[in-house]
Formats: C-alpha cells, structure tokens, sequence
C-alpha cells in the first residue's frame, strides 16, 4: 500500500498503535514523523499501582487497552497531575519527578520537606512543564514555583487572616501566575503569586447541589464542570468579569466542538478529535472488568443532556488514574531514524536547561538511570540551603 | 435498477477489459471520472488500467447504493416538503448496516478497495474502508498486525531491538 494512504490510516489510530504501525516493517518506520496531526491526539487513560512499573493506558474513545511497562514509574509513589505528555509523580525516598513516559525522560525537582505531607499539599504540572506546589502552614500558605532549569523552588508566602483555612478538593489551574481551585463547599479560590493574595469567589453557579466540580482551562478561559449524578446532568459554567471586577459564573449550554477529559489530577478540554466526539464529556470510568478487552468509557453528550451508557452508578474508575496527552511532537522527534542523542530543542525548555547536563537525556536506560541519579544529589546538595533536606 | 431512457449511460473497463455499463450519476460518484466528464463532455468509454473487474464493480455497487440512497431522501423531501428527523435516521442508519455489511471483506480485498476507491476519488468510500483497515490494526500488537495485513516483517533483529529499547511502552502485548 502506498505511504500517503498508510498515513491516511495512521490519523485515525491513537498514539499507541501509530507507534505500533510504524515498527511493522522497514517501509513504515518512517511514518509517524509526518503523520502525527495534534488533532488525532486524544487523551489516553494512565492506570498505574504504587511501586510498580507495570500499567495500563486506555484509549477512551475506541475503548482499547494496552498494558505498558514504564521502568521510570517503578519507584512510582502517586501522580499529581499531567500535562502535555508529562506526568508529575512523587516517589519513595526520592524527589519528586516529572516524567514523560512516552520518551523515557525524567526530570527530577529539588525536593523539601513540604512534600511528606501530602494531605496538605497539592501539586501540579503547567502545559509548560512548571511545577506549582502548595502548602499551607498557618498563618501562611506557601506557593512553590519550579520550572525547567531551577535548582531550587521560588516559594512566594500568603498572609492569612481567616479563622481556618479552606479545604481544596478539586484539582488544580495555574493561569496567568494565579492558582484556581474549588473548595469543599463548591467555592472558587484564587491565589495569585504576584500580588501574594488569595480571594474567594463569592459565587455558587447557579444549580450548585454539593457535588464534585473539575476546573479546566481552555483557550485563556477558566471553565468548571459539576457532574450531577442524579438527576443525570453535568453542567459546565465558565468564569466570567462582571464589569465592577467581580468574578461570575456563567452556565454554558454547549461546548461545540469540544471534548473534554474529566479527572480529579488533570482535566483537558481539546479540540474534538473528530465531528462525533464533539460536545462529550469523558469520566475516567469505564464498564467492563479485567478479563474484557474492550472497555466502554463513561462519558456526557451536552446535546442530548444524557450519560452514555445510561447506567451511571455501573462504570467504575480505577484508584490510581490520571488523563495523559500523548506529547507528539517530543515522540516524532525520537523517531528511530532521528537517533537524536542528546536533549530536546523544544520551544518550551526554560532558561538554560538545555544547555546544562540535567537529565533531560533521552539516551540508553542505563546511561540515564546514572545522569538522573547524580542529578538527584546535585539537587539535594543545591536545595539543602533552603530547606531542611528530605530523608 | 429502473432507469429513464434519457439518462446518460457510460461505459467503465476495468484492466482486465471487462465492461460496465453505469449511469453518468452513477459514475459522477468517483471524482476522478466526474473530472474527467466536465473537461470533455462526449465521452462515453472510460478506461480504468488500475481497477480490476471484482474491485470495480464492487466500486460501482457501492456507488449506486449510495447514490440510490441520497435519491430516495431527495424524493422523501420533495414530497413532505421537508424530511422527517426519524425518517432520515433511519436511512442513515441502514446505509450504515448496509457498508458495514459491504466491509466484509478479506484484507486483500480491502487494500485493493482502498487503492481503487483513491484512484477513483470516491470519498465516501475511501472513508470507509480506511476506517475499517484501521479498525482491524486497533488493539494489535506489532506481530499480529503484520499477520492480518500479510506483511513480511523485514526489520532486522538489532533494528527491531533498538526500537524496542526506545518505546518499551508502545511494544508490550496488548491484553
């Protein structure tokens, strides 16, 4: 078969059987460097247990199920959040890391002690690999700020002057230097690093019943979806600017020609991957047990205001799962017959990490597992200056 | 299939010089011969090197289902002024029985239905057995993709090894 029409097939295939496609003989390896287009890249589903390098990737929307092994996740503690391919995970005994598992390449963060108390912590990944962490400590609440190429975090300290602290419950949204999160109560809450402040929204959306809410961004926009079991409704409001400055809730009716990835680590709206799949809504709960191949992923169509399947209480999310974007063009650029040896040109590296021996190295596992260690006691070492050191 | 006398027939011969008699609507399905009618308006006999006869008149039963299928909704439109929502549903669910019956085919069948169907510029088609290809790669590993396409795997043993060690997570067995 000629290549342009291989390539016409590969744009209907997720990321996983591209790959898949391109190592079935000599003619096709060359494929998946100029077949990739970003809009055939839907999330995929990341399923992983603690400490174990085995996991499983789901593709929501053909319901395929492809068991992986990531060396990287062996040491694997929870995942916070993803973001364009990259993964946020904190490990035992070990700094937390950000890892792409699609090229292999880990990038470890200075560590502190904050992280040892996970429940009051929450951290994140930016779609330009920062990573926002946050702490509270009355009377502060502490914003840490790393991103590619820093030895140590920026950490910007909040006044707080209420009786108690509001308790964060959903994920997370860091735009324009301001962190965005919902509260236990459904309210909004806002930390902005620059003007060190943190406000709250003094506005419920309108049919707000207690329930859980996921914040995302798309295109500049913070939106909020509350899924509303019973009745079957899931709405999405989008936050507005009254004229007097004060934010608002605007209900939103219709999404178009969008679909969005609802989960509690990272939430992603994306341009529909194709026409039917516009105006869904995906949970990361499908029906199906271990022994079915094929998994029917839950999701809420905005036109016909319906779950499908209909049985929402029947689909169940794994414990462990966290949305991931395929980063095409990192996984194009290691394309076999590109044997790229050293670091990523990519437009988003920070300040000088490319030119630093960080471990952004997409060499051979054993090379790597070495630069990532000693990176990790360089990043000890640095950090022991402004922290008290982890272990 | 009931035709007016006054419709324009053309003849398509396959490679193999077989000949098929279609209607000019018929025929305009594949963009190709519709290009081919508007530059040069007389021509009746088309000759078609690429297309065997099995694939061309698989071509041709998938163009007249169709374009039989947009005439009857036309007709259903005309007639209630506008067309019913269910009524056109369920025509368009039964095309779609109908291809997905027409897609039973073997894998040598379908490739040589791709080739065709982008030869011929039939977009419809090329659509559908795209996706259907594509439908049978879903869920495969590397090995058996190879054995549904009957493709020789000519990647050499250090090769296939080097890709393994660089994208270990897209190599593992599927479940």
């Amino acid at each position: 078969m000629p290549l342009d029409l291989v390539n016409l097939l590969c744009s209907r295939l997720n990321v996983v059987e591209q790959m898949r496609l391109s190592f079935v003989c000599k003619a096709w390896t060359s494929l998946p460097t100029h077949s990739m287009d970003d809009k055939k890249a839907w999330p995929l589903l990341l399923q992983y247990s603690k400490n174990s390098s085995t996991c499983t990737l789901y593709d929501p929307i053909y319901g395929y199920q492809y068991s992986c092994e990531i060396k990287e996740l062996e040491s694997c503690e929870k995942i916070w959040s993803s973001n364009n391919g990259w993964i946020l995970l904190s490990r035992s005994n070990q700094s937390p890391c950000i890892l792409n598992p699609f090229t292999g390449v880990v990038v470890n963060l200075p560590c502190g002690n904050l992280f040892r108390y996970e429940f009051w912590n929450k951290m994140i990944i930016t779609s330009t690999r920062e990573v926002i962490a946050i702490y509270y400590s009355y009377p502060y609440v502490n914003i840490y700020f790393w991103k590619p190429g820093m030895t140590t975090w920026v950490v910007d300290e909040i006044s707080v002057y209420f009786q108690s602290l509001p308790i964060l419950s959903s994920n997370f949204i860091f735009l324009n230097e301001k962190l965005y999160c919902l509260d236990v109560e459904g309210y909004l809450w806002i930390f902005d690093r620059r003007e060190k402040t943190m406000q709250e929204v003094d506005d419920l959306p309108d049919q707000f019943e207690y329930e859980d809410g996921c914040l995302l961004e798309y295109k500049g926009d913070i939106f909020c979806v509350y899924l509303y079991y019973n009745p079957q409704q899931t709405y999405v409001y989008r936050l507005d600017k009254t004229d007097s400055g004060e934010h608002r809730w605007t209900k939103i009716d219709y999404i178009g020609d969008v679909t969005i990835f609802l989960n509690r680590r990272a939430t992603f709206a994306i341009p529909s991957p194709l026409e039917r799949f516009a105006n869904r809504i995906y949970h990361p709960k499908f029906d199906g047990d271990e022994s079915e191949h094929l998994k029917s992923f839950l999701f809420y169509c905005m036109q016909t205001r319906s779950h499908h399947p209909p049985k929402v209480y029947g689909p169940t999310a794994p414990i462990n799962c966290v949305w991931i974007e395929p980063d095409l063009q990192k996984i194009a650029e290691k394309g076999l017959i590109a044997e790229m040896a050293h670091g990523e040109t990519g437009p988003t590296v920070g300040n000088s990490s490319a030119s630093k021996p960080d471990s952004e190295r997409p060499g051979k596992s054993a090379s790597k597992a070495k630069t990532s260690s000693e990176n990790a006691k360089h990043a000890f070492g640095k950090e022991e200056e402004g922290f008290r050191g982890y272990m | 299939m009931a035709r007016s006398s006054t419709e324009n027939m053309i003849t398509l011969m396959s490679s193999d010089g077989e000949e098929f008699m279609v209607t000019e609507k018929v025929a305009r399905e594949c963009t190709t011969i519709r290009n081919m009618l508007e530059d040069d308006c007389v021509i009746t006999n088309i000759p078609l090197p690429n297309v065997t006869s099995d694939i061309l008149s698989m071509v041709i039963e998938y163009c007249m289902e169709h374009v039989a299928a947009a005439e009857k909704a036309a007709a259903e439109t005309a007639e209630k002024g506008s067309s019913s929502a269910p009524a056109a549903a369920k025509a368009n669910k039964d095309l779609e029985e109908w291809d997905k019956a027409f897609m039973n085919v073997d894998v040598y069948t379908l490739c040589d239905l791709i080739l065709a169907a982008n030869y011929l510029n039939v977009s419809g088609l090329l659509d559908l057995t795209i996706q259907t290809a594509a439908n049978l790669i879903k869920g495969k590993s590397p090995e058996q993709i190879r054995k549904t396409f009957h493709i020789q795997n000519d990647l050499s043993l250090e090769e296939e090894e080097k890709i393994r060690s660089q994208t270990p997570w897209a190599f593992e067995k599927s479940e």
